[in-house]
């Protein structure tokens, strides 16, 4: 009995330890790692980033050697998280798998920015991207986009749409929505994915963009109707379901993503280190599979290649928070 | 039904299953007795475990952890009057005066005894009407969410104990707390003075804590004594008397009937149902006077309450792949790792999953049970510490708890600001419970009017045509008045008197 009992004590004591213990060793970077890596997590656990990181991180330890403790620091949209890895010491002991809205979105919607994604972290790779699917409530008549656009448009100011919060890449897609189609759904903000999905599942609200995983099942199930994937390509989980694209609608584009950042001005040979250990977990097949399954594409992309897509999202987001309107401060 | 029975009492009855039942269960009820640890940490923190377990033995585990604390949670409640968890607060009210009157083994036995009843009939009601009660669940939009939240703020008005206009000051308090944060509309920040730790609202966990636990320590600071040196812990000295046991019987249904339908809501949550279940008894209560100086119904009701509103919060989960909290999100997880996406056809895909997990439901709560009986006798003993023991460590372990939640020390900060202000309030005879009231009513009650309103495009009247919400604002309105009616009615026959 003692046994089982152990395991969860032994859990608490090792992650509560790790806090304490990143002050104490050195960082040269020559015999880097030489002490657990705390991978930050910067919403609530059960969340999609939480997912990611857990599924990654068995393999990810055994690469590095040492292991990489998941530590959930939730709040701000993900702003709060990932500004602990900014300001955190540039040691390579602490990173952050972070997403579009708190790595570039957040810059054009949200006044106390406390970091510029761009200057205050490194940018070590592009783990994977997951598509926003538009669905409706089967109530919902219109089978296609151009039937929901066209309902749309003969019943001017009826329909509403769903998202997690102002602000988010689910408002932002539905405004992109009104603007490119030249429809006037109106928005119904709440706190999270979770309850938003759930009212569009009951019909009080007719039709949302969420991250495809967290909408599979449901659309699997048959109580949401999948109508559109916001990504440039058709996603595999979905492969019937076609782009807005495809649809006539080429501009708006709206997918999810993640990736892993370090403090600016971490060693780069400590980078190169961790980034030839993410590629190694996101190129195993049990790993691969195992991201898959949560409906993600993925990427493994160079830090190169992953600042400038930062960079290119930052630019994009802005362009649509000003077309659309859709600013808050 | 039976196969299906048959079927999770095989998944459940496994050794291993048991062992980790066990293993959830009994650190759930520490987790639960520990202020400012809660369930939520203490699962986070198991979840990296569920990866080499089997799905269905992952999620009996961490069900269990947090099942558990909701058993554990009213103990420091009524020993020390620091509530373990949120949901427990409201049973400070009565379970530590009758602690104070020497009889905390008989309040800590009603507790174990009114969580048990709680969790069973939150069970049933999983077992029955798991796929009923998610379409009910379903049916509730933000303007039935707003008419819940309304009804449930002017019926538990009656926990205000004191003065009317003190409480109603600190229910005011409570929506104010309550109105920091990021506005849900416009992503516009409210009373956060610029601070990105307010940017999502003061943590429920930090005020809880703050009011009522670092509050009652300060006040504890100049004695130095323990609580009570010969407190008796036989069995006999447990047993609550008969004319008690024929007291608690219906608040324990009736607490257990509102736990089952609050929690089956993914919106509401435990500590809704905790407060509903007080005020109910309260105001069914032919000697309402009573309360708040250590009547067993207002332990019984609140317990058996968010006992069943845990076991009832399984039912939106299970049945449709969308978690109602936090916790139940990491549950999901732990099967999400698993590849399994759980969504509304889980029950009839892995019935394994969801009838193991209902089943092993029963074997938790009977080890509750077993196991908290002869716990009481240790948790009384712990008063026979001094409190220049007792006290620092309890501080600790909120301080921790509070920040293992977000790592942050801000919320560590907020909990000994909240401290200050709730032994300030003590000072001047402000109760703290209003303020918890509010402040979990009132934000759940400005979103969902807020949004009913969108979708109404600002027609209140449209409100009113949805046949839920009609019903329950015109029993708001009718409690209202009443409410209105006694007090007039009080102020008359004292100015008559007078």
């Amino acid at each position: 009995m003692k046994h089982y009992l152990a395991l969860p004590v032994i859990a608490i004591f090792t992650s509560l330890a790790t806090l304490g213990s990143s002050a104490l060793a050195s960082s040269d970077g020559v015999n880097y790692p030489e002490k657990p890596i705390r991978l930050i997590v910067p919403f609530a656990p059960g969340g999609p980033n939480d997912t990611v990181a857990r599924l990654m991180t068995p393999k990810l330890s055994e690469e590095l050697g040492q292991p990489v403790v998941v530590e959930n620091r939730g709040g701000a949209g993900g702003v709060i998280g990932t500004d602990a890895v900014a300001k955190a010491e540039a040691d390579g002991y602490v990173i952050g798998i972070s997403s579009a809205g708190a790595l570039a979105i957040s810059k054009s919607v949200q006044d106390q920015m406390p970091y510029d994604t761009l200057t205050d972290l490194a940018p070590i790779t592009l783990i994977a991207t997951v598509p926003e699917l538009l669905v409706t409530s089967p109530d919902v008549e219109a089978q296609t986009l151009p039937e929901l656009i066209q309902w749309a448009k003969d019943n001017p100011g009826y329909l509403n749409y769903a998202s997690s919060g102002p602000g988010g890449m689910q408002h932002l897609a539905g405004e992109m929505l009104n603007y490119e189609a030249g429809i006037d759904t109106v928005h119904i903000p709440y706190r999270g994915a979770a309850p938003a999905v759930l009212d569009v599942v009951g019909g009080q609200v007719d039709m949302m963009f969420a991250d495809l995983p967290i909408l599979l099942s449901q659309v699997k199930e048959g109580a949401l109707r999948p109508i559109a994937v916001g990504s440039k390509t058709r996603s595999s989980a979905l492969p019937d379901i076609p782009t807005t694209a495809e649809m006539g609608l080429a501009n708006v584009v709206a997918e999810n993503w993640y990736g892993i950042v370090a403090p600016q001005g971490t060693p780069e040979a400590i980078l190169e280190t961790l980034h030839t250990a993410f590629y190694a977990t996101l190129t195993d097949p049990d790993v691969v599979a195992a991201l898959e399954l949560q409906g993600l594409e993925i990427i493994a992309s160079s830090p190169e290649a992953f600042s400038d897509y930062i960079a290119q999202e930052t630019q994009r987001w802005a362009d649509v928070v000003e077309a659309t309107g859709a600013i808050l401060q | 039904m039976l196969d299906n029975v048959l079927l999770g009492l095989q998944t459940a009855f496994t050794l291993e299953n048991i062992m980790y039942c066990f293993g959830g269960v009994f650190l759930g009820t520490f987790i639960g007795v520990l202020p400012g640890i809660g369930s939520l940490a203490a699962v986070s923190m198991l979840l990296p475990l569920s990866f080499y377990l089997d799905p269905t033995t992952a999620l009996v585990m961490l069900a269990g952890v947090y099942y558990g604390a909701e058993y554990g949670g009213s103990t420091a409640s009524i020993l020390l009057n620091l509530p373990g968890t949120p949901s427990s607060a409201v049973t400070c009210l009565d379970g530590y005066p009758m602690a104070m009157a020497g009889r905390a083994g008989v309040a800590l036995f009603i507790t174990t005894i009114a969580s048990f009843v709680g969790g069973s009939i939150g069970i049933v009601m999983l077992m029955l009407f798991a796929p009923l009660l998610a379409s009910f669940a379903l049916s509730f939009g933000p303007s039935e969410y707003f008419a819940l939240m309304t009804l449930g703020l002017i019926a538990a008005a009656g926990v205000v104990q004191g003065s009317p206009l003190k409480g109603l000051a600190m229910v005011l308090l409570g929506l104010l707390l309550g109105a920091v944060g990021a506005d849900v509309n416009t992503g516009e920040t409210r009373l956060t003075f610029g601070l990105l730790g307010l940017y999502d609202g003061i943590s429920l966990v930090a005020l809880a804590m703050g009011l009522f636990g670092v509050a009652e320590i300060i006040s504890s600071i100049n004695t130095h004594k323990s609580a009570s040196k010969d407190m008796s812990v036989r069995l006999s000295s447990m047993m609550p008397s008969a004319e008690e046991r024929r007291k608690i019987g219906l608040p324990m249904l009736r607490g257990a009937g509102i736990g089952s339908f609050f929690g089956a809501l993914p919106g509401a949550g435990q500590s809704i149902a905790a407060f509903i279940g007080y005020a109910v008894e309260k105001r069914v209560s032919k000697d309402p006077s009573r309360f708040g100086k250590g009547a067993p119904e207002g332990i019984a009701s609140p317990e058996a309450a968010n006992n069943a509103a845990v076991q009832a919060a399984f039912i939106p989960t299970l049945t449709l792949g969308i978690p109602g909290s936090a916790t139940m999100a990491l549950m999901l997880g732990a099967l999400l790792i698993h590849g399994i996406t759980p969504g509304p056809g889980l029950i009839a895909e892995r019935p394994d999953i969801f009838w193991g997990l209902t089943m092993s439901f029963w074997i938790g709560n009977i080890i509750l049970l077993i196991l908290n009986i002869p716990l009481i006798g240790i948790w009384v003993s712990l008063l026979k510490i001094r409190y220049n023991y007792l006290y620092p460590t309890i501080l600790c372990l909120i301080c921790i708890g509070v920040y293992t939640l977000n790592y942050s020390l801000f919320e560590v900060g907020l909990v000994l600001v909240f401290g200050a202000l709730g032994y300030f309030m003590r000072l001047f005879g402000f109760e703290p419970a209003p303020v918890l009231i509010g402040f979990v009513l009132g934000p759940m009650l400005e979103e969902n009017l807020r949004r009913a309103m969108l979708l109404a495009r600002g027609d209140f009247m449209l409100l009113l045509e949805r046949p839920i919400t009609a019903v329950l604002l015109a029993i708001s309105a009718i409690l209202l008045i009443r409410i209105a009616v006694r007090i007039v009615g009080n102020a008359r026959r004292s100015s008559v008197s007078g």
